[in-house]
């Protein structure tokens, strides 16, 4: 078979949880005997761009870990680029440069990882009779912010078709684009065959946001145990040891750690940091001041994900504080894989993968003292690690995700090919 | 679970999660009878066959395994697909595709009007109809306790599933759901699995497609001669000079590589040159293997190489739609590994020759002793 992975941004750019999973099915893909394409965004970088048949649009192919990956770019970014291709849904050039790449590769199906920049995709698709899987890893297509969060990170309870958005976030600006985009959003969740949602949480939101989900279902990440190693270091304390695995943005609540953190007196804990603040300097700066003169914490700076199982190595408990809705974060499936039970902030998808049916591993978002009080219990008694670690539900292999996928794939064509 | 001989606790593992443990000593150990074994320790109306390092790839496979073999009363075994685990290397990637290319990788039943049947069918299509994997399969006890496994050292599974066909079953293969398994054996290891593959293959197949016969007019008058040329051949892998750096991680295409290996090897005259480093467990096999077929670089023209050669040529359209980029040292691994493959399937088909005849020349048997002694259990 061969599959088409749209995805919105790709290594060696961007590397988060999306572009992860995504890389980690198409290779698995491969594995399993069919051609896996990714084709991509590439705004940071103009190096190697090529013309192609679209006059407007450039490209270069590479490979990445063995993937064949093509990278599209307009050969003239639009006006406030950032801004224009972080919102919009509906671009001509890329739809007829899809077109063309459709007409001439012969994809089996498409599966778009995540719509922004690429969102073209779906029509293009649809319009020559081929299969679409639309995969749902955050908020985007129904929050232009993709978080759910507004300013000031106060939690949203959804777009309102799209009145919330220009209330709360566009502060009244671009009135007809944000209704067009939720109109355009609603098109593109309705061309696609099947709709995959990594969370139950993220089909509720988008229920409640006008969403038919019929087309919706709920299907877990797999993840690549090839990673899973687990050797505990023979210099270890006796400490128990905390960790935090991501960037160090406002949202993911990393202030509020070290407040909680701070407030249980301790000697036997030890809080590990790892992941950079990319453009928030400000904010790592109130983060170092949060920690000063506590000996206990250690900024560990960034990390690649190939260094994952060294860091989980050395860590006892992790620790999600996300003030947002997160879906279904790379960070707690990771640690589940590795067996390291999670503390996360009863929100969102976190919720549902920490779920021990006793909230020992859950804490009230934006807490301090709530989670204060988790970190205490660990802290002082030993049985509530255990209870935590009893707990984890292992994500499921991507071997298994991807053999799901092929059949998936395998209806929707069948099917495809019996209307047309 | 039976067990034979672990030595990393996995007995007391099983055990503690309350699995009857039965321990047998490694040596009695046989495909064919230790399952049946443990089939007579267990009570069940149907019995799960699996091994050790294959995992679920769906929670629910089991259940789906019983539901289509219930749903067919004639039904006396099925099987899983078999899901390449995500660091699978380039060979057991290709190995597991090229399996199901050629049995089928489609869920389906395999069934015979009449017991004569299978034997005019040609062993492509007796596979897909009766290859049963005993990697993961589900069985009706009361079919089981009619056929049964027979002592075999390898393919224990097709024996049987053939065995089922010919009583009247029929055999099921369930391609929508499976297990995780796939190994990244090295080359010696490939040598060994495929020697044995083809010998057994043969003894149940008898010689619809080989015979000393065909050995003799391909040129290989002798065991020695035979062995000097897959010697030669893999003297020929060792010599090829790369244009490409096993070091880095720099990825090539695998087709122009594939082109060249094939050109390089069309073109290969034997030497006696030879570095004596390539694959190190290959280098291991030849040094061990001159104390019976002393070294001698004479070249028989007897199309083992050709037989690789057509392989590689035959391969473009696998790496073109899966795999089009390879780093060097991949694509040298897979070299090794595919070579092994064809020597050990030559030697074999050769050892099989000389056993339906019934003289097999003492060189050749103190090979085959060697060469079953690589294999994995």
């Amino acid at each position: 078979m061969k599959i088409l992975y749209a995805c919105h941004q790709f290594f060696p750019e961007y590397y988060t949880g999306t572009e992860r999973y995504t890389l980690d099915l198409a290779r698995q893909m491969q594995k399993m005997g069919h051609e896996a394409v990714v084709l991509t965004y590439v705004h940071r970088s103009a190096d190697g761009l090529r013309p192609t048949p679209i006059d407007s649009i450039l490209e270069k192919k590479f490979s990445y870990d063995s993937v064949p990956v093509i990278g599209w770019r307009h050969r003239f970014l639009p006006p406030r680029a950032e801004e224009n291709l972080y919102f919009r849904l509906r671009d001509d050039a890329i739809k007829q440069a899809f077109f063309h790449l459709l007409d001439e590769r012969g994809f089996d199906v498409v599966h778009c990882t995540h719509p922004m920049r690429v969102a073209p995709a779906l029509e293009a698709a649809k319009e020559r009779g081929l299969p679409v899987v639309l995969h749902l890893t955050d908020y985007w297509l129904v929050c232009p912010r993709a978080t759910l969060l507004r300013p000031g990170n106060v939690l949203c309870e959804g777009p309102a078709k799209g009145k919330n958005c220009l209330k709360y976030c566009y502060r009244e600006a671009w009135p007809d684009q944000i209704l067009d985009r939720y109109h355009h959003a609603l098109e593109c969740l309705e061309m696609a065959d099947t709709v995959i949602s990594p969370s139950l949480f993220l089909i509720e939101v988008f229920k409640k946001a006008g969403v038919n989900t019929d087309n919706f279902i709920h299907h877990p990440h797999g993840f690549d145990y090839h990673r899973v190693t687990r050797h505990r270091k023979e210099n270890r304390t006796n400490k128990v040891t905390f960790g935090f695995l991501g960037t160090l943005l406002p949202h993911k609540g990393v202030d509020l750690l070290l407040d909680a953190f701070r407030k249980v007196q301790s000697n036997n804990i030890e809080l590990k940091i790892f992941g950079g603040y990319f453009y928030e300097s400000a904010y790592y700066q109130k983060l170092l001041q949060l920690a000063e003169g506590d000996e206990r914490i250690a900024f560990c700076g960034e990390y690649d994900f190939e260094e994952v199982g060294g860091i989980m190595d050395d860590l006892d408990v992790i620790v999600v504080p996300s003030l947002w809705y997160e879906n279904a974060p790379l960070v707690i499936s990771s640690a589940h894989a590795f067996g390291i039970p999670v503390i996360a902030a009863n929100l969102g998808g976190m919720a549902e993968m920490v779920s021990d049916g006793a909230h020992v591993a859950t804490f009230p978002a934006g807490d301090v003292a709530g989670l204060a009080k988790k970190i205490r219990s660990v802290a002082t008694n030993p049985t509530v690690l255990q209870t935590l670690k009893k707990a984890i539900a292992p994500p499921p292999r991507i071997e298994g995700d991807a053999l799901n996928m092929e059949s998936l794939y395998a209806e929707l064509r069948d099917k495809e090919r019996t209307l047309f | 679970m039976v067990d034979s001989g672990s030595s990393d606790g996995t007995d007391e593992l099983a055990a503690q999660y309350g699995a009857k443990v039965f321990r047998i000593p490694p040596a009695i150990f046989d495909h064919g009878e230790t399952r049946n074994y443990a089939a007579e320790q267990s009570t069940g109306d149907l019995l799960l066959f699996t091994v050790h390092d294959a995992i679920p790839a769906d929670p629910e496979v089991f259940y789906r395994m019983a539901s289509l073999l219930l749903s067919e009363p004639k039904m006396a075994a099925l099987s899983v697909r078999q899901v390449p685990r995500s660091d699978a290397d380039l060979f057991a990637c290709w190995q597991t595709a090229g399996h199901y290319e050629y049995v089928g990788g489609d869920t389906r039943l395999g069934e015979i009007d009449h017991p004569d049947e299978l034997a005019r069918m040609p062993p492509q299509e007796v596979r897909r109809l009766a290859g049963l994997d005993n990697v993961c399969s589900l069985h009706r006890r009361a079919a089981w306790e009619k056929i049964r496994f027979r002592r075999m050292g390898f393919a224990e599974d097709l024996d049987y599933g053939i065995r089922c066909l010919q009583n009247g079953y029929k055999i099921g293969f369930h391609m929508k759901t499976g297990v995780v398994h796939s190994h990244n054996r090295p080359a010696r290891y490939h040598l060994s699995k495929y020697y044995t593959d083809k010998v057994t293959l043969l003894e149940i197949f008898s010689s619809r497609e080989s015979s000393l016969k065909i050995w003799q007019q391909r040129g290989v008058d002798s065991a020695s001669q035979l062995f000097s040329s897959v010697r030669n051949l893999y003297h020929a892998i060792v010599n090829f000079p790369l244009d490409y750096s096993l070091e880095s991680a720099e990825q090539y295409d695998a087709v122009i590589l594939l082109k060249q290996l094939s050109g390089y090897l069309a073109g290969y005259k034997a030497n006696g040159s030879f570095s004596g480093e390539g694959d190190i467990t290959l280098d291991e096999f030849f040094r061990a293997a001159e104390q019976i077929f002393p070294t001698d670089c004479a070249n028989s023209r007897n199309g083992v190489g050709t037989l690789l050669i057509a392989l590689l040529q035959g391969m473009p359209a696998f790496f073109e739609n899966k795999r089009s980029l390879v780093t060097g040292a991949e694509f040298l691994t897979f070299a090794y590994k595919l070579y092994a493959m064809v020597a050990g399937s030559e030697l074999g088909d050769y050892y099989g020759c000389h056993l339906q005849q019934g003289s097999v020349p003492e060189d050749l048997d103190r090979l085959h002793m060697f060469l079953r002694s690589g294999i994995l259990r």
